[in-house]
């Protein structure tokens, strides 16, 4: 590995000032988890890491009102252990107990596995369809972005330079909600997803009607993405097989796989499907109280 | 850039500690290398894959690999050496020693981590928790069963519903039967088992090795200049520094330690770096230019056979042997006959995947001409290695010890490290220790041949076999290694446990520019049965008799001939292991049935395999020594191996019980060339019969002594003038050599007889396979140790089960536990395993060896199980979701 600095930022505007800094490759470091293996492996060169574990407002694992609020250094473990969390959003429950195992799951967190914007990051299908904020601090200040516009391309996203993530903000799901994430790996555990689809879905009151749904797909395209035509075929239909079979399709149609060691394009298609109409039949499920997590 | 250290104060098992770190410091590397517990283990080579660095810091599981010692003020950490000492074991450590669960004992300091957290946050877990907090935990040997009953046991006596000593009080009674543990379990169960990596010689070098980047191509220049000037380089040193013949040779001299002129394989070492520190002889590594030519690179069979395609070695052409096996006249009972099956099968390039990388150390003892070089590493056949060493590098005093083995599977079938890392201490006169990357490791070692198979089999209207046709090219990769062994092996063991009048087959073996082939467990005998029991199951079908009434029926019998024409006289138990299966079968049709019926995607199915594995080779012999100690116990001097199957249990067991003394009172001396003599490989399964046997005869002879000088004791003997120390001897009759035309000849002395039947579920949506359950029936003669051979059983079906699914090994592609996949504990299984006790007439206390049939059955009975769930036959292993799904669409157009 090469040597490089390390800096323990206290506050949000330290750490800005320092990964501000034009000279030099400054990068954020939360769990480690997937930074570390990367710079053994020569992939990554920082000349300075900055620690951002130790800033308070980090660690903040709060719900206020109908608003959820994950602080970017939280490990994952906490965030399975609050049951006001796992009983309102089950497809990032889903996800975040996929990454990595329980050793990995005591250092990981949601920032790293979003800030490191790889195609197949779990919880990223998840956040997006439980229409998970990003707020962000800068040089110039605080902005917020949509999560699905986060990620830009294999590892890169839309933080400038100087720009740390500092929270994921969350809305409750209304009532009626629903939603899954699931994933396809080779294992029963230890790989990294072929093809992951997290879905979420809001029935009418009488649950006889789909009035909101978002399906979101990973590992089959350079991000994760929004499937917006899947959402679209389902509302307004009644919560059948017959919709599920719909939103598979359109899900299909989106996806942008590429054949590599871990699957084909083919199977990688064929398999959104699959899994889209699996995430539905659970998001429903949930929706109408008849699964738990 | 100054680098800023920062202290730190940890707490480490109990003490604290002051230490100044650096920002890149990790907490294994702390543990290890500077506080020398070396109880943590690293697998993956610290990528967070293995779950071996396990350790404990503030009441949670973590990694120490990815753990910075600079986030650690004020931590609490607790490795598997604060846990306790073999004096005084910590409940969990006596579980995991009583259950059976640690077999090479490498991933076992991780894993009882991993369940000290799970159980101080949950006393009483069940099945789907114990999975959850193991599941990045892996362990190759075991197959997770025994991991698991560990686990259970260790929450009960924690919570005192029993204790150990309870426990350890049934076991008693016979020496021979009972699961006593092994002998190193308690010391790898505290972390005190020195494996090679963490042996520390004061003054030690560094050794990296720079290899070919190219899969074939001559070179052209080696350039070590920047290289010889980076910091704390001492040396370099390339082929002409080599003093021996510099090939390692296994069957053939083919394999250079060092290449001069030519790489013949992706990862072929170049040029061996010697440094202070391991990162400083990494990077001299990679600054090494190497220019090279390209040749026509040859991955295939087919390529290095056409016509005018280049020769690969200069000794041999491509085609390195061949070798025909004719019994009766198979092709006219195929002119005549009505029934018969017909298909090509192939199975996949595989890595025997030991959890262990390749670690050695190597330095001189003395001075001069006559120092003796040490060499330490985990061996199967340390005078056999000893041998290849002192050929390979000009070196005659060489001493061979062993340390405790990280497993292998037959990987050890030749050297691996040694030759580089002792001829780098006699170039540099220094201490070197080599501790190859994961990745590295996984190249450089042997893997399982690739098999191409054409089978035709055909049986009469009764349902008698009549002949078998059989092609098979096995692709060997660059290196000859054990050379023509595997196909052998495969035409010893061809026709299993049937009577075959009529065969007609013949095997090539291929050089190319694939990855090497080697031992591995069962070398030969899993492939062709794979392609065999599979067309016994298309035979079945086809002739409308159920499969394992076919296989009982076509069973052997006393006076009928094997493949190679050897006449069978001794019992042959196979119908009866039939017999066994049968209500377990029946009953996992029904429950089959049951679950299809009620329809959807998931399809449920059943299959059988079987096999007669031979055990204890035509004319193999072994010699070994026991001594009797003045506090009147003895010790055995025996080249023996025990790198988890164990074997240390089997001389230990045999010698208590033969001699009547407590176990305490034998002691072995088995992994050092000093005072032992040579007795071939831990392989084959050999060990129990050939080992086994000259114990025996070594412990008659000095129980005949005893009687002669009326006396049982050590000062008896020596007052009656008589000598301490007896060696004993066996030799299996016959010549272990097939006729190069026919194939017919003496084959093994001995068969361990076995049938699986593999239930299944194949999502038909998705194509993925998942195993419910495997019921094994086998008879290995008399069981010396249930527990063990349990132990062998277990981890071999969850090896035969990786194999048949998803394990496969590719070159330049696979390089860690995510790229090559075997079998997490999340996809283990349930199993059953029903002993059938036939004793063996010339086996030791009538037992037969076991630890490689185990996987042998298990493919083709997954595979026959997948035809039977679902109604598509894969032919080319393994069977993955996409190809499952492939032929699911496939059947459906
Ligand atoms: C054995 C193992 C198994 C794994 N399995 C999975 C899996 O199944 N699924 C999966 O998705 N991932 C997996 N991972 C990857 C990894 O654990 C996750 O991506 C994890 O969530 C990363 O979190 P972290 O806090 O460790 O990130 P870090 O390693 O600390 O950081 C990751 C990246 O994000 C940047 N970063 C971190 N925080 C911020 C921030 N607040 N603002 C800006 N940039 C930031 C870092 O600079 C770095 O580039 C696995 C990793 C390992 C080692
Ligand atoms: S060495 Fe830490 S997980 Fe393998
Ligand atoms: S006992 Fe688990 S890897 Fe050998």
């Amino acid at each position: 590995m090469k040597q490089f600095d390390y800096e323990n930022a206290k506050t949000i505007g330290e750490a800005v000032n320092l990964l501000n800094n034009s000279s030099k490759n400054v990068r954020p470091i939360a769990g480690g988890t997937d930074l570390i293996p990367r710079m053994r492996n020569g992939l990554l060169e920082p000349d300075i890491l900055v620690d951002i574990k130790n800033i308070p407002e980090l660690n903040i694992l709060s719900i206020n009102g109908d608003l959820l609020e994950i602080g970017a250094a939280v490990p994952l473990y906490r965030i399975y252990e609050e049951e006001r969390i796992t009983k309102s959003y089950p497809a990032l429950i889903d996800a975040i107990k996929n990454i990595g195992g329980i050793a990995i799951q005591g250092r990981a967190t949601v920032g790293g596995n979003l800030c490191n914007a790889a195609p197949s990051g779990d919880s990223i299908p998840a956040l997006i369809v439980h229409e998970a904020m990003c707020i962000i601090a800068g040089p110039t200040g605080q902005r917020i972005l949509p999560v699905e516009d986060f990620c830009t391309a294999p590892g890169k996203t839309a933080l400038g330079r100087g720009e740390l993530l500092t929270t994921i903000q969350i809305k409750h799901p209304p009532h009626n909600t629903g939603s899954c994430y699931n994933r396809f790996i080779p294992r029963n555990e230890m790989d990294i997803a072929v093809t992951g689809v997290a879905a979420s879905l809001m029935l009418s009151m009488d649950r006889t009607q789909i009035e909101n749904a978002k399906v979101a797909i990973g590992a089959v395209a350079p991000t994760p993405l929004l499937v917006k035509a899947a959402g679209e075929v389902l509302v307004g239909n009644a919560p059948t097989e017959e919709a599920w079979g719909k939103a598979a399709i359109a899900a299909q149609s989106a996806a942008r796989p590429i054949t590599d060691v871990r699957g084909s394009i083919n199977q990688r298609k064929h398999l959104v499907g699959v899994l889209t109409k699996r995430a539905l039949r659970k998001a429903y499920l949930r929706a109408i109280g008849e699964m738990e997590i | 850039m100054v680098i800023k250290m920062k202290e730190v104060t940890i707490t480490i098992n109990g003490v604290q500690h002051k230490v100044k770190a650096e920002p890149d410091k990790i907490l294994i590397d702390l543990l290890r290398e500077d506080l020398h517990l070396i109880g943590t283990k690293q697998s993956c080579d610290r990528k967070g894959q293995c779950g071996a660095c396990t350790v404990i810091v503030n009441n949670r599981a973590v990694r120490s690999c990815l753990q910075k010692v600079v986030d650690l003020e004020g931590a609490s950490v607790i490795t598997v050496e604060g846990l306790g000492t073999p004096e005084k074991p910590h409940p969990i450590q006596e579980a995991y020693v009583l259950s059976g669960a640690i077999q090479c004992g490498f991933c076992t300091p991780g894993l009882i981590m991993a369940t000290k957290a799970l159980l101080d946050q949950n006393p009483d877990p069940d099945l789907p928790a114990i999975k959850r907090a193991l599941a990045r935990n892996l362990c190759r040997c075991t197959g997770y069963k025994k991991i698991i009953e560990a686990v259970t046991l260790s929450s009960r006596f924690l919570r005192n519903e029993t204790t150990p000593e309870e426990y350890r009080r049934s076991l008693k009674g016979s020496m021979i039967g009972v699961s006593y543990p092994r002998p190193s379990a308690m010391l790898k169960a505290c972390g005190l088992a020195e494996f090679t990596g963490d042996v520390r010689i004061e003054g030690s070098l560094e050794l990296a090795v720079a290899r070919s980047t190219e899969f074939h191509a001559l070179i052209k220049s080696i350039d070590t200049s920047v290289a010889e000037k980076m910091p704390g380089v001492i040396g370099v040193m390339t082929a002409k520094d080599i003093k021996g013949t510099n090939r390692i040779r296994v069957a053939a001299p083919d394999q250079p330690i060092l290449c001069e002129d030519r790489v013949r394989l992706l990862g072929d070492p170049i040029v061996a770096i010697a440094a202070e520190t391991r990162e400083q002889a990494k990077a001299a590594a990679a600054a090494v230019k190497v220019e090279y030519e390209p040749l026509l690179v040859m991955l295939e069979p087919e390529e290095a056979l056409a016509s005018g395609a280049l020769q690969i070695h200069p000794h041999s052409p491509n085609l390195f042997m061949s070798q025909p096996l004719v019994k009766g006249d198979a092709d006219k009972v195929f002119a005549e006959s009505s029934a018969f099956v017909e298909a090509e099968f192939s199975t996949q390039m595989n890595h025997q995947a030991p959890m262990e990388p390749e670690h050695c150390v190597a330095y001189l003892k003395g001075e001069g001409d006559g120092a003796q070089l040490v060499v330490i590493q985990r061996s199967i056949n340390i005078h056999g290695h000893t041998a290849q060493i002192k050929e390979a590098i000009g070196w005659d005093n060489i001493r061979y010890i062993e340390a405790y083995s990280g497993g292998q599977f037959g990987i050890k079938g030749s050297i691996t490290t040694e030759a580089v890392t002792a001829a780098a201490a006699l170039h540099f006169k220094r201490p070197i220790r080599y501790i190859p990357s994961l990745e590295e490791s996984i190249l450089l070692t042997s893997k399982r041949h690739p098999y191409r198979q054409k089978v035709k089999l055909a049986a009469d209207t009764k349902g008698r076999l009549t002949a078998l046709h059989y092609d098979f090219t096995i692709n060997k990769g660059a290196y000859a290694g054990m050379g023509g062994g595997v196909m052998m092996r495969s035409l010893n063991m061809l026709t299993g446990a049937y009577y075959l009048p009529n065969i007609k087959a013949l095997g090539l073996i291929v050089y190319t520019n694939n990855g090497y082939g080697g031992a591995a467990r069962g070398a030969g005998p899993p492939q062709t049965t794979f392609a065999i029991e599979s067309a016994v199951d298309m035979l079945a079908k086809k002739l409308g008799i159920d499969p394992l009434e076919f296989r009982r029926m076509n069973s052997l019998k006393p006076g009928e001939t094997k493949a190679t024409g050897m006449v069978i006289t001794e019992k042959w138990p196979f119908p009866e292991v039939c017999d066994a299966i049968k209500p377990h079968y029946e009953r996992a049709k029904r429950d089959a049935a049951a679950f299809n019926a009620k329809g959807g995607p998931l399809k449920r199915g059943v299959g059988l395999a079987a096999h007669s594995f031979g055990i204890g080779g035509a004319g193999d012999s072994a010699t070994m020594s026991i001594e009797i100690d003045p506090d009147d116990g003895v010790t055995i001097y025996a080249a023996v191996a025990d790198p988890g199957e164990g074997n240390d249990s089997m001389l230990s067991q045999i010698a208590a019980h033969q001699l009547g003394l407590p176990l305490e009172k034998v002691r072995l001396y088995t992994r050092d060339t000093e005072k032992t003599v040579g007795m071939g490989p831990a392989a084959g399964s050999r060990m129990t019969w050939i080992a086994g046997n000259s114990l025996i005869n070594a412990i008659e002879q000095l129980k005949a002594t005893m009687s002669e000088a009326n006396s049982k004791t050590y000062a008896g003997l020596v007052m009656a003038g008589k000598s301490t120390r007896y060696q004993g001897s066996t030799k299996n009759p016959g010549v272990g050599r097939l006729d190069p035309q026919t194939g017919q000849g003496d084959s093994f002395v001995s068969e361990c007889h076995n049938i699986q039947l593999a239930e299944v579920e194949v999502n038909t949506d998705t194509g993925a396979t998942r195993i419910i359950k495997m019921t094994t029936v086998v008879d290995a003669g008399t069981v010396l140790n249930p527990q063990n051979l349990e132990g062998q059983l277990e981890g071999g079906m969850d090896q035969g089960v990786g194999w048949a699914l998803r394990e496969e090994y590719v070159l330049g592609k696979t390089k860690d536990w995510i790229t090559f996949k075997f079998p997490t504990i999340n996809d283990s299984f349930e199993m059953e395993i029903i002993i059938h006790e036939t004793p063996r007439l010339k086996g030791p206390l009538g037992a037969t060896g076991i630890g490689e049939m185990t996987m042998t059955s298990t493919a083709p009975a997954v595979i026959n199980a997948i035809e039977d769930a679902c109604g598509i036959r894969i032919y080319n292993l393994p069977a993955t979701p996409e190809k499952v799904k492939a032929a699911l669409v496939a059947a459906v157009k």
